[in-house]
């Protein structure tokens, strides 16, 4: 579903002028996303402020303002930082360029890749919008390291990190399941077994050690 | 029924969802619709062309990524030609049953500059 700023939103929620992309954001919660900004902090520090005050709620989200949350605390940040020379934070714009992936994913039909494959299930992309929210919180999402995040023909979603210390993907599938395969720098291939899936939070340690 | 030999070349549709930031293939593109029992559909290139095949049913903005058949079969996967009523030079590759497999699949394939479908 694309996400398009009514006139009424920004009078309600700021005056700022917003320059939102299309979203598929139903889930997140990050209505304090702008409280607390130390106008003093480095940037990183900043980040890290930041998104220590995001409530990483997403079962409150499905009941609560759901994207209007979203798009509120953004301009509300955006409110506060066009009065200093903030730019949006790096994590920030992680997280919007890959919020915008699952959406560009969650609308392709039925065989887009060859006969047979299906598109994103409902499933995989609650999980993979959760997870993108478990990322911003690690700060996962603004090491800068290359993340490509990939539609399944198999109705799942995979994201891939290549970083110094080798490479990770995390599939979400179908089932909303997670699975990773890491490849370390002498070349060998681990992955997770495929009869036991691991939850979003067992992947972290591991595409830690691959970003470094 | 078609011998492939080793040296001989397939071409793999690709969906650009596929491709990478930095231009190689996802593994995804092998992670088929019966995965982790797949078997990934290829054309076998002496018996069509890049602009034919990458045009092969209908699909627009299609890639096309080609590997050799001594690729997968070092890997210990199979490849045979399997004609199709409508596809004369439609291949497999057989045994594409785990993440690891796919993914060394993909590293074999280099994507054809300035080859898309039409559509």
């Amino acid at each position: 579903m694309a996400l398009t700023i009514s006139e009424d939103v920004v009078n309600t929620l700021g005056s700022a002028r917003v320059q939102t992309p299309a979203l598929a954001v139903d889930r997140l919660d990050v209505p304090r996303i702008a409280r607390g900004v130390d106008n003093t902090s480095s940037q990183s520090d900043l980040d890290r402020s930041m998104w220590q005050k995001v409530s990483p709620n997403p079962s409150l989200a499905r009941f609560a303002g759901k994207e209007l949350d979203w798009v509120g605390a953004l301009i509300r940040y955006e409110a506060l930082t066009t009065r200093s020379t903030f730019p949006l934070p790096a994590v920030l714009r992680g997280m919007i360029d890959v919020l915008e992936r699952i959406s560009y994913a969650s609308e392709l039909p039925e065989g887009w890749f060859e006969r047979g494959s299906v598109g994103l299930t409902e499933r995989a992309r609650e999980a993979a919008i959760d997870f993108v929210s478990l990322l911003a919180i690690e700060g996962l999402l603004a090491k800068g390291a290359s993340l490509d995040v990939i539609p399944t023909p198999i109705g799942g979603i995979q994201f891939e990190w290549a970083g110094e210390h080798g490479e990770i993907e995390v599939e979400i599938d179908a089932h909303g399941r997670f699975h990773t395969l890491v490849e370390r720098p002498d070349g060998s291939l681990h992955e997770s077994p495929r009869s036991t899936p691991m939850s979003a939070t067992s992947a972290l340690p591991q595409i830690r050690r691959i970003l470094g | 029924m078609v011998e492939i030999l080793d040296e001989d070349w397939l071409y793999r549709r690709l969906h650009p969802a596929c491709i990478k930031q930095n231009g190689t293939v996802s593994s995804v593109a092998f992670k088929t619709n019966n995965f982790p029992d797949g078997q990934a559909s290829v054309d076998l290139a002496k018996l069509t062309t890049p602009i034919e095949s990458v045009n092969r049913y209908g699909k627009g903005q299609r890639k096309l990524g080609q590997l050799q058949a001594d690729g997968p079969r070092a890997l210990g996967l199979d490849v045979v030609h399997d004609p199709l009523e409508d596809n004369h030079a439609h291949s497999l590759i057989r045994g594409v049953n785990s993440p690891a497999l796919c993914k060394k699949l993909a590293r074999l394939v280099d994507v054809l500059p300035d080859i898309e479908s039409k559509g």
